[in-house]
């Protein structure tokens, strides 16, 4: 058990998020609902352009290699 | 917000397209190379959203404005510039940070202070730095940063 909670301990706080914005939903909590708010907010602005700013890391990354040492 | 997004996917699709053009392999091996960090960050990433949205709720925006905002004076910069000195953010993920505080109404004086002394000055990775430099380097390192995160906050400010 501590061995599955250590491996997927970065998912723990995801997880327990996603249970109380539902929980939010389902019983009507507001202050749940207003922080999912602000999340998708910023969840969408980033979503947006950081899956293409790793794709233009990767390609710098390929074109111009990191010197070896 | 929006367009710039924009700007930014139009850019990355048409360099994208070159690289494609001029070596297929070279491209697609760049783009499990991002794909493959985007994946390791991308949960962090999440839990750093997360955390930001709820200390968006609780803290009430007068105490940003209070501490952080245009009248916060000294103590504000004092504050940014510590915190910042000691918190351990990944650049990217401190603009969200940034933009969110702006909005609620911390002044750009504080925030540009904050951001530099984040990216400038590690306090938590000191004894890491003065491994590789010496302790004399990092010490000198860090805190000429603190004073010029400083400066550059009050420059920032006399613009914005």
């Amino acid at each position: 058990m501590k061995k599955i909670l250590a491996k997927h301990k970065q998912y723990v706080w995801l997880a327990c998020y996603l249970t109380a914005t539902v929980a939010s939903f389902f019983f009507g909590f507001n202050p749940g609902k207003e922080i999912f708010g602000n999340f998708t907010k910023f969840f969408i602005e980033m979503v947006t352009f950081i899956p293409f700013l790793f794709i233009i890391i990767g390609l710098f990354d390929v074109w111009f290699p990191r010197e070896k040492n | 917000m929006i367009n710039s997004a924009f700007i930014f996917i139009a850019v990355s699709i048409v360099l994208s397209l070159i690289s494609f053009l001029l070596d297929r392999e070279k491209t697609i091996l760049g783009f499990k190379k991002g794909m493959k960090m985007f994946k390791g960050i991308a949960v962090p990433f999440l839990n750093i959203l997360i955390l930001v949205s709820l200390a968006l709720y609780f803290i009430p925006q007068a105490l940003i404005i209070k501490y952080l905002g245009a009248g916060s004076g000294i103590w504000g910069l004092t504050i940014a510039a510590v915190v910042g000195s000691i918190t351990l953010i990944p650049g990217f993920i401190s603009y969200p940070i940034a933009a969110a505080l702006i909005k609620q109404g911390a002044s750009y004086t504080t925030v540009a202070t904050f951001m530099t002394t984040l990216m400038m000055v590690g306090v938590v990775t000191f004894p890491l730095e003065a491994k590789y430099l010496g302790k004399k380097v990092a010490a000198l390192r860090n805190i000429l940063n603190f004073i010029a995160a400083i400066i550059i906050g009050i420059i920032v400010g006399l613009f914005l």
